[in-house]
């Protein structure tokens, strides 16, 4: 069937391609003019659109074939850099580029008129390269090395304002972000001296299970030191106090940091980690599991109660992610194929949920000026479209169904009761009341909430702030796009391609 | 005489000649002839990798005297490897001074016959050659300072001194070197003094103060004071060579003495405390000199402390070269970490001399803004910056990666905690560079026009360089293979 798509010959090429497809955009928007908008529009929705469908081909092959095409070259003495297609991976990568092109509309619609497009979308496009890259390394040296390109290259786009506050959030970033990254790479050379050079493998890697029997105090502090590098990308607390302050970035830049680049690319490391270097059930034996489960049920609580806190929007969506991604974290540390799937399938409802919440919140600053949750009220009337994807958002985070929110939390209880930790139903409530306690004001807010003109000013003003404003389509077409995913992931869950689907196949992988 | 053979001969006789002749040629011709001669040993050199990665040492004896008596060329794979990093540095930064408006006319000179000199260094067999070379090299490399202007004649008096009293230890640890085992030639002293275990403690003396000579000329600390002046003060087509290739040439002379000089069994662990001590410095380097490179406010000191931190890691490793099941893989490091440096260095210092003479100078503040107009440089020194951080994908990470894995080997686990501090600190440094170039605006508001030229042919040269420091990082494999011809184990 995928010798209609692909000849054999030509499938281990495809990742490279993937990989050297955003590349190439990079390579040739950087140098373009600031006002050749129409031929970097063209580039970037291109490649985007290439990537798209290239991976919707690999889908029947990998998943239904069972096949992994891999690329491998010479890195280093004894260990290839490796590029290989697994339902994970490809799950990933589809994330990224199906959001990537949305992305990109939203974008160029964004920054329409404003500076410095050709160093944005340059980096931008890097950035998608190392997401791209991460979700197809073989081996943890090629993730470290994408893991590393993604730390450089979000650099630009957070600082991407220039002025002195986004130049010290990115700082902040960079700090952190580098930190966490020398960590993963101390412990990948200490895993590659002791167990060997390390292939992702599905129940882990061979090596890592003999040195895990032969002395597993090592193989627990070289899971500490890869697992906690990868929280600070992945935001788990105390390792989140970057997530906050990089809000100063443009809105989209916060979509796909929030949704699929940054913080994700830690938790699939964390994934990858858990399921495919160590195995979870050698994971489970040395104990590394429980402590993990504990970091990420406090983080999914600390979240939301700071979310609760806030006032800015962004802010608020900032603390809401903190607390949804470690919802990944929870399913697969949880150690229940159902719970598994459950963090699996939140890796990609969490991002279409949380890309939509962030660019409405783009097109509400943009449109109204709309900065804090108070300036939402009344919104409703005259946002119309875009009030209902950021409600369709919030009930997706709270986990009301028909939305993808309901899957992953439904998923992720199963789990947890037919997990050794039952408990963490309780978290699982706890965070879904606070949940509900930080959204529906928002909610409230945008459809009931009267507008503060109509409070102060007269009739006139009335007339006025009732009208609808008008929504950019540029911005307002992904924003509907991906509130329509996060309806229909919790509709057709069950279609044999759904994201709940793929996550059950890639966790019975997982537990062989 | 094969062409390999004909090529080492050429590879130092080309440029040597040229030098000369460059004197008498006017203005005009001589940016012609640097870069043909520029082409003329990029071919060479290829032609030497063809027969290195092919895994044969290529030799020559001049005149057809063998050694002790006549002069012996040999070029094995460490040869090759900085040989090979010195011509593609060369190359562009010589393509740089012919397109530069601000290259003077004694540069062409100076700058060929110091590349004869590097490449004196690299294929000498014997020390004595190797001592005339570097000498060459220090010369030069001290006038080319000397161009920069009144400003850096303090430098440049000062660079000379070091580099004559650095040298002058080197030549007295080689004559003691020459009347314990009677011979000049590097592989012949060698088998003399592992026959030998009475002249142990004169080697030893020998390669203390050869060892000290060297450290001198590669500004290792507490010795690098020299190096930030002269290296920021130099001309901009001048520093890139100071910086990339010329502190290579000592750090060869030292990996040769080291590894080749002693044999691998008894002599090397008299060399432990040396070694340890080295290492203690280097550590310090690393240290001091990232922090001092943090706390600069102009590109080019900025980039000389680099060096300095630089320099550090390379002695860092020094310690793992006596351990039997470490010494392997800290040797490549050094080496890739060296050759990163060259190109990623060359990169950066190349960026920050063309900015310097866009704009007048090389305040960091007063660059806000300049990514936008000379795109192509600051990218450039972007990549350098990635490089000389350490970050895959480049020579850097691959040495920092080799030294690092040979450290846990041997159980050092001090170089490990070192390696993320000044990986840290790198970074520190580079943002502190960089931010204000990409991402700030300008301070004079107005000029957002971008200059015509910025595709121009020195913008060009730079980014050549960033775009080098990321190729050559998947050379690691291809390192470690070439430095297996003519390995000393």
């Amino acid at each position: 069937m995928v010798s209609d798509l692909f000849p054999s010959a030509a499938l281990p090429v495809v990742p490279v391609v993937m990989v050297a497809l955003s590349l190439t955009a990079a390579v040739l928007i950087f140098p373009m003019a600031e006002r050749r908008v129409r031929a970097r529009s063209w580039v970037n929705l291109v490649a985007a659109a290439i990537k798209v469908l290239l991976i919707a081909a690999l889908v029947p092959g990998v998943v239904g074939e069972g096949l992994r095409p891999e690329f491998a070259a010479p890195f280093l003495p004894g260990i290839d850099l490796v590029l290989r297609v697994d339902p994970l991976a490809l799950f990933f990568a589809g994330l990224s580029s199906i959001l990537w092109l949305l992305t990109t509309i939203y974008a160029i619609g964004y920054l329409k008129g404003k500076p410095h497009q050709s160093r944005f979308f340059g980096f931008f496009s890097l950035c998608v390269t190392a997401t791209v890259g991460i979700s197809f390394a073989g081996n943890l040296l090629t993730f470290l090395v994408f893991y590393e390109l993604l730390t450089l290259v979000t650099y630009p786009l957070v600082a991407h304002w220039g002025n002195a506050k986004s130049l010290q959030a990115a700082r902040i970033y960079l700090r952190y972000a580098l930190g966490g990254g020398v960590a993963v790479l101390l412990g990948v050379v200490w895993l590659t001296m002791t167990a060997g050079p390390v292939d992702f493998a599905e129940g882990g890697a061979s090596g890592v299970a003999e040195l895990a029997t032969s002395s597993p105090g090592t193989a627990v502090m070289i899971f500490i030191l890869l697992a906690g590098g990868m929280a600070v990308k992945s935001a788990i607390v105390p390792l989140h106090g970057w997530l906050p302050t990089a809000m100063v970035a443009p809105a989209p830049v916060s979509a796909l940091l929030h949704a699929v680049a940054v913080v994700k690319a830690g938790v699939f490391g964390i994934v990858r980690l858990v399921d495919d270097v160590y195995g979870i059930e050698v994971a489970w034996q040395l104990g590394v599991l429980t402590p993990l489960l504990v970091a990420a049920s406090v983080t999914v609580i600390y979240g939301s109660y700071q979310a609760l806190r806030q006032q800015e929007i962004k802010r608020r969506l900032a603390f809401s992610t903190v607390s949804q991604v470690s919802y990944v974290v929870l399913g697969v540390t949880m150690f229940s194929m159902a719970g598994t799937a459950g963090g699996m399938v939140h890796l990609v409802h969490q991002g279409i949920m949380k890309i939509t919440l962030f660019f409405c919140a783009g097109l509400f600053a943009e449109v109204l000026g709309a900065h804090k949750i108070s300036d939402l009220r009344g919104a409703g009337r005259r946002m119309p479209w875009s009030s209902a994807a950021f409600t369709v958002g919030a009930f997706g985070m709270i986990g009301l169904p028909p939305t993808a929110g309901f899957v992953s939390k439904w998923q992720l209880g199963l789990g947890a009761l037919d997990s050794p930790h039952p408990w963490v139903l309780g978290v699982l409530v706890v965070s879904s009341l606070l949940n509900a306690a930080y959204f529906l004001p928002m909610v409230y807010n945008l459809w009931f909430g009267a507008s503060q003109q109509d409070e102060h000013d007269d009739a006139t003003h009335h007339a006025h702030s009732g009208t609808p404003a008008r929504e950019p389509l540029a911005l307002l077409a992904p924003t509907l796009c991906t509130a329509g995913f996060t309806l229909l992931a919790g509709l057709a869950a069950s279609v044999w391609f759904a994201p709940l689907e793929i996550a059950r196949f890639i966790s019975e992988g997982v537990f062989g | 005489m094969t062409a390999a053979e004909l090529s080492l001969g050429a590879v130092v006789l080309a440029p040597l000649l040229a030098a000369a002749l460059a004197a008498a040629l006017p203005h005009t011709a001589r940016r012609a002839l640097g870069v043909g001669i520029a082409a003329l040993v990029l071919l060479l050199t290829g032609l030497l990798a063809v027969q290195t990665v092919a895994g044969e040492v290529t030799e020559l004896a001049l005149g057809g005297y063998p050694a002790p008596l006549g002069i012996h060329l040999r070029a094995d794979g460490l040869s090759v490897l900085f040989l090979g990093m010195t011509a593609l540095v060369g190359a562009v930064v010589t393509v740089f001074a012919a397109a530069s408006r601000h290259t003077h006319q004694a540069f062409w000179t100076l700058w060929l016959g110091c590349w004869a000199g590097l490449n004196a260094v690299f294929v000498s067999g014997d020390l004595f050659n190797t001592y005339v070379g570097l000498e060459l090299v220090g010369l030069t490399a001290v006038a080319l300072v000397a161009l920069g202007g009144r400003g850096s004649w303090a430098p440049a008096l000062r660079y000379l001194f070091i580099a004559v009293l650095g040298s002058l230890l080197l030549l007295v640890g080689v004559g003691l070197i020459v009347s314990v085992t009677g011979t000049l030639d590097v592989v012949q002293a060698a088998e003399v003094l592992a026959g030998r275990p009475d002249a142990a403690p004169a080697a030893l003396l020998a390669l203390t103060l050869i060892t000290v000579g060297l450290c001198m000329k590669l500004a290792l600390l507490p010795m690098h004071a020299w190096l930030v002046p002269a290296h920021a003060s130099a001309p901009s087509a001048v520093s890139p060579l100071l910086s990339g290739l010329v502190i290579k040439a000592a750090l060869f002379v030292l990996l040769r003495c080291w590894l080749w000089l002693t044999d691998s069994s008894g002599a090397l662990s008299a060399l432990a405390p040396l070694a340890w001590g080295l290492g203690a410095f280097g550590a310090a380097a690393v240290l001091i000199g990232s922090v001092m490179a943090l706390r600069q406010s102009a590109l080019k000191p900025l980039a000389a402390y680099s060096t300095v931190a630089q320099v550090g890691y390379w002695f860092v490793a020094f310690p793992l070269l006596l351990e039997e099941d470490a010494a392997e893989g800290a040797f490549i490091g050094i080496v890739a970490l060296a050759l990163g440096h060259g190109i990623a260095k060359a990169g950066l210092f190349l960026g920050a001399g063309y900015l310097k003479e866009a704009y007048g100078t090389d305040e960091i503040e007063q660059l806000r803004g300049a990514g936008r107009q000379h795109p192509y440089a600051v990218m450039g020194m972007s990549l350098g910056l990635v490089g000389l951080i350490g970050l895959p994908i480049s020579l850097g990470f691959t040495g920092k990666w080799n030294i690092a894995t040979a450290a846990v080997a041997a159980e050092h686990w001090w170089i490990l905690v070192l390696l993320a501090a000044g990986t840290l600190l790198s970074a520190g440094y580079a943002v502190r560079a960089l931010a204000p170039l990409l991402l700030q605006e300008s301070p004079t508001p107005g000029e957002a026009r971008i200059s015509r030229n910025y595709r121009s042919v020195p913008g060009l040269c730079v980014i050549g360089l960033g775009a080098l420091t990321l190729v050559t990082g998947f050379g690691g494999v291809l390192i470690a293979e070439a430095l297996e011809v003519g390995a000393p184990w």
